[in-house]
């Protein structure tokens, strides 16, 4: 069996495999960048810097969306799996190309994402001007003020040990999942680190192609409700309804009800106890609050259905009146029910002490019950 | 008819660009108008009507439900989608969004529908008020004529 042939040394060129020494925040930066399709400029020192970069934020490109490679394309890019070289045209031509793609985009279609690599001044001017989003253009040795005039106002850059990144959007202000994401991958394996990043960005498409199906069913739709269903904590949660603007430019926040701060307060004040494993909180059968502490099954329907067996038991004469407690103990956990104004449920862990959790949720329930909270229809 | 009225009006203030809706029954009466329109309603909703029959006649032959059709004119976009027992046409400027158009569409159709369990009512008390008569083949061709005269 003959040893692989060693690589060529080639000047300048850093192999893409190898870890590069820029910051968590600039990695986190390019990465919030692409997946946002922020238009940007990126330009290297020299013509063997640009596509190593190039391949960097290719990484980042979510694979569903069709990548599009136009101008001087280097051979070194030419072939790479997913993506589509556009033949050279008339640039009008490629603009009304691009725009109509874009269009399709509302209906579903996958969103494109542009690569050019040339003279940014020639391509904002005859190509990108009207285009809004998810293009960048790559050239070398452009210094920043030939990119300002040409562009409109540079919003952000991003400096890698390869070159730097201009942007013409501004970034989302919150990063915490791009970072989350490269540091969890931090040490490992180019291939693995594209995994994590591939499968969060299309958890977030689905999840939202979920929501808006949630949304065209005219059912009254509260953020609650998307995170129990779905799994997905707060920041996901506002990256899904981010990105679906960015792609599709539907804004679905109209349409869902956000759980209200005094709502958020109130579990997350539960959530400094030790006993409680999750609550959910309902007014009629519309979940405006939940919460899940500590890994457990229990689908918040069932509160619901005992809180409705509960109330036609109280309809009768034995009926415990209004408020009313529920409490089931079994070997797996406990379960708590209380009927105020509103509907709580909690799973506490098994043992654990229900009386003083309830002596401690008292005064909550007082304070949240003095608040004027809305039906979530 | 308050709730569909509400409904209706409420997706001309949320989404930007819509510059009416039309809510006909299956027979092209319309059942609620949203914008200003300078053709009599009875009109419209028959040429609205009998446009949509026509390509779910289309589909028949090709063995598929009609869901939605989506115009696109000059300056205006227009989008008409199937309903249990009516049709709802969306008309926009050209630069609203499709996508936001069509969800708007779809969650109009599903409250609607729950309100409209049957128009006969509706219908009845709509051609009574406003004097509509049922349109036949030849109140359609004579639509069209009186149309290109207009435009000739």
């Amino acid at each position: 069996m003959t040893e692989p042939a060693a690589r060529p040394e080639r000047t300048g060129y850093l192999p893409f495999r190898v870890e590069v020494t820029a910051g968590l925040q600039e990695e986190a930066s390019a990465l919030a960048a692409v997946w946002h399709r922020t238009r940007m400029v990126v330009t290297s020192p020299g013509p063997d810097l640009a596509v190593p970069l190039c391949l960097k934020l290719f990484s980042y490109i979510p694979r569903y969306r069709q990548v599009l490679l136009c101008g001087n394309v280097p051979k070194e890019m030419k072939y790479l799996k997913g993506a589509k070289l556009m033949e050279k045209s008339e640039p009008l031509a490629q603009q009304a190309a691009f725009q109509i793609s874009l269009a399709e985009e509302e209906l579903g279609a996958a969103p494109i994402q542009v690569i050019y690599f040339g003279d940014p001044q020639a391509a904002t001017r005859d190509l990108f001007g009207p285009i809004d989003r998810g293009w960048m253009i790559v050239s070398p040795n452009i210094p920043r003020a030939a990119i300002e005039k040409s562009t409109s106002s540079i919003q952000g850059e991003i400096r890698f040990p390869e070159g730097k990144i201009y942007l013409l959007d501004a970034l989302p202000a919150d990063l915490t999942i791009e970072k989350s994401i490269l540091n969890e991958t931090i040490g490992s394996s180019p291939g693995v680190r594209e995994y994590m990043i591939q499968m969060k960005e299309t958890e977030v498409r689905l999840a939202f192609q979920a929501i808006l199906a949630e949304t065209e069913s005219g059912r009254a739709v509260t953020q609650s409700y998307l995170a129990e269903m779905l799994k997905v904590r707060e920041k996901t949660y506002h990256k899904i309804l981010d990105i679906g603007l960015r792609e599709r430019r539907m804004d679905l926040r109209p349409y869902i009800k956000e759980t209200v701060p005094k709502v958020i307060k109130f579990l997350k004040a539960i959530s400094l106890w030790n006993e409680a494993s999750l609550g959910a909180i309902f007014i009629h059968k519309n979940l405006i609050g939940y919460a899940k502490y500590k890994d457990v099954d229990f689908p918040s329907q069932n509160f619901l259905t005992m809180g409705e067996r509960m109330e036609a038991l109280s309809q009768t004469e034995i009926g415990p009146g209004h408020p009313w407690i529920l409490e089931l103990n079994t070997r797996e956990m406990n379960i708590l029910l209380i009927k105020h104004r509103l509907l709580y449920g909690f799973v506490l862990a098994a043992g654990a002490d229900s009386a003083l959790f309830r002596m401690k949720l008292e005064g909550l329930i007082d304070e949240l019950a003095r608040e004027e909270i809305s039906n979530g229809a | 008819m308050d709730e569909i009225k509400n409904i209706i009006q409420g997706i001309m203030k949320r989404v930007p660009g819509i510059k009416g809706l039309i809510l006909l029954d299956i027979d092209g009466i319309p059942l609620e108008i949203a914008g200003n329109f300078e053709m009599r309603a009875e009109d419209l909703g028959a040429l609205l009507a009998a446009c949509y029959n026509s390509y779910a006649q289309v589909g028949v032959e090709l063995g598929q439900n009609l869901d939605m059709i989506i115009v696109e004119y000059g300056d205006l976009k227009l989008c008409q989608s199937a309903m249990p027992r009516g049709l709802l046409t969306i008309i926009a400027t050209k630069e609203s969004y499709l996508g936001l158009i069509r969800l708007e569409a779809k969650r109009a159709i599903e409250m609607i529908g729950r309100l409209m369990q049957d128009t006969k009512d509706l219908r009845k008390s709509m051609m009574e008020q406003h004097k509509f008569r049922m349109p036949g083949d030849q109140d359609i061709e004579m639509i069209l004529a009186k149309l290109r005269k207009g435009l000739t």
